[in-house]
């Protein structure tokens, strides 16, 4: 639906990678958000971008690993700034790549991510998670320009 | 050697693949003496840690050997386990399984074609610069590969590393309705599978005519779950008597394992599958085959691009099928009673044949355990590959180009260097 918010968290099971379905949890369990769609990815790869095809704006969050302190949110919104992993492989694409190609397919509605600085072992603490989920909150609510 | 006149490249060559590992090649008078495919990913020891474990945890920890196919791995071993157990899943976890592994295949190929492969053989550097000019194609490949990711994770609960299945059968029956719709979907995309055959079939591809054996399993139906072992060569072997035939061995330049068959290289995977089982593909992918005019067996290996996209087309017409009058059972598993035994599981990854087997303690704790990867069993066809394609470009071609066709020989198998434990520096020493 073009009118449509979607927040995707892109995670995994098991410790820091979790982050992002984290925050969908908390979103999910928190106040109704009108109009947002929530979704959990697996792993970021192809499925990125029909996820996020039909919406008319997208808030990615993800847990980052960049050196910063942990706990720390970044936002980006080009995909050459994102941290990029790993290579394209047979596993799939990382974030970075998948909405690169979105953008060079001309698919993606404007979207911006939010990372959580986070550790592979554990999930942040909950103070962090909640920090992230007003950043999500907020985004979905009403873009900051760029 | 003369080091004077050695040439040295090292670049981080194999993106697109899966795992890490290099090529190191030394020519003397236009001729290649020495080819390793050097695996230096380390080993990851999962038979070792398997040893202990109870048949019940099996499916899952086998399940993460790989991301990209967890089915096949629990497939092997939850046959492995129900041999050595004397289990008889029956009729619908069979059907169900077959599904669930058709999800896996498309998902992989799909990916494999339209992210890895394809971007080669137009010239890209990548799928991305590819996209840029063929984007109905990457998103039709997009869209092939998120249903087979829904079918896995229809079965799977998820599409990584999926916990749905156990030794018996599945935990859970997938609710009819959600059945019914994604086989309303999986229905509607078979002209995007037809479209994409005949896609593959038109691309251009570079000649070869090499001399390999086939290997692939083979029974009543296109093999999947089923079927003895065999070979272009005659070969039909019960998979019990894997190591009558082949045998593994080390190789100092790699920490995964060389296969043979009867002492030589021989190649697994989708056009394996189709150069012995091409008069068990159903009616619909069979006329595509016909009218892609690929003559089988193929002896050039970049056919394997084609066969991917049939046996998408093949997995999407069987799922379908299967699914047709679904049913959820009472019990979507048959009762297991562990049991002293021995157990072979022989599946068709997408990659190629996977071969476990185990064997139990009363109590059903796994005393010892054998893994046999596809990517291990291509590693000497790939080598052979390599050498008969970088001869047959000739020596004293440009490193970057060489480079360029090493990269494209070994991708077309698409190796899964994480599951062989096992990508790309090139060098080039020539004397």
């Amino acid at each position: 639906m073009a009118g449509e918010v979607v927040v995707v968290g892109v995670g995994s099971p098991f410790g820091g990678d979790r982050t992002g379905w984290a925050v969908i949890d908390r979103l999910a369990a928190g106040e109704p958000l009108p109009g947002v769609r929530l979704e959990r990815l697996d792993r970021p790869g192809p499925a990125l971008i029909p996820a996020l095809g039909t919406a008319g704006r997208a808030v990615i969050v993800d847990a980052v690993r960049s050196g910063a302190a942990p706990g720390t949110l970044h936002r980006f919104t080009a995909a050459d700034r994102l941290p990029r992993t790993r290579a394209v492989s047979g596993h799939g694409l990382g974030l970075a790549d998948a909405l690169a190609l979105g953008e060079r397919l001309g698919d993606l509605p404007p979207w911006v991510v939010i990372g959580v600085e986070a550790a592979p072992e554990a999930l942040p603490p909950e103070e962090v998670l909640e920090r992230a989920v007003r950043a999500v909150r907020a985004e979905a609510a009403a873009p900051a320009a760029g | 050697m003369s080091d004077d006149r050695r040439v040295d490249i090292n670049v981080p060559v194999l993106a697109r693949v899966e795992g890490e590992g290099a090529l190191r090649v030394t020519a003397e008078d236009g001729r290649i003496t020495d080819l390793q495919l050097r695996i230096y990913e380390p080993p990851r020891l999962f038979e070792r840690f398997l040893v202990g474990r109870a048949w019940h945890e099996v499916p899952d920890a086998v399940a993460r050997i790989c991301g990209i196919c967890p089915v096949a791995y629990q497939m092997s071993a939850v046959q492995a386990l129900e041999q050595a157990f004397g289990v008889d899943p029956g009729d619908w976890v069979r059907a169900m399984r077959r599904v669930f592994y058709c999800g896996e295949w498309i998902q992989s190929h799909a990916l494999h074609i339209h992210l890895l492969a394809a971007p080669d053989f137009f010239g890209y550097a990548g799928a991305l610069d590819m996209a840029a000019d063929y984007p109905d194609e990457v998103r039709r490949g997009m869209r092939l590969q998120a249903l087979g990711n829904e079918l896995m994770a229809l079965f799977g609960a998820r599409a990584v590393h999926p916990v749905g299945a156990r030794v018996g059968g599945f935990h859970r029956a997938p609710l009819a309705t959600a059945v019914a719709e994604l086989r309303g979907r999986l229905e509607a995309a078979l002209p995007e599978a037809e479209a994409l055959v005949r896609w593959c079939a038109a691309i251009g591809l570079p000649e070869a005519a090499q001399d390999f054996p086939s290997v692939a399993l083979r029974g009543a139906d296109y093999p999947m779950n089923a079927g003895r072992i065999a070979a272009t060569t005659g070969l039909d072997l019960d998979k019990a008597d894997w190591d009558s035939r082949f045998a593994e061995e080390q190789s100092p330049h790699s920490t995964a394992f060389h296969a043979r068959l009867d002492g030589a290289p021989y190649l697994v995977g989708p056009l394996a599958r189709l150069n012995v089982n091409a008069d068990r593909l159903p009616a619909e992918t069979a006329a595509l085959l016909a009218e892609s005019g690929l003559a089988l067996p193929s002896a050039n290996p970049f056919h394997s691009m084609l066969a991917r996209a049939l046996e998408i087309h093949l997995a999407l017409t069987e799922a379908v099928r299967l699914l047709a009058d679904y049913a959820a059972p009472d019990r979507p598993f048959a009762e297991v009673t562990p049991r002293a035994g021995t157990g072979f599981g022989a599946t068709e990854a997408p990659r190629g044949v996977l071969w476990h087997r185990y064997e139990t303690d009363e109590r059903g704790l796994l005393t010892a355990s054998r893994i046999v990867p596809p990517t291990a069993q291509n590693q000497a066809r790939i080598e052979d590959d390599l050498r008969q394609a970088l001869e047959g470009r000739g020596l004293d071609a440009p490193d970057d180009e060489l480079r360029r066709l090493g990269e494209q020989v070994i991708r077309n198998y698409d190796p899964c260097i994480s599951c062989a434990t096992h990508f790309l520096d090139l060098t080039v020493e020539r004397r």
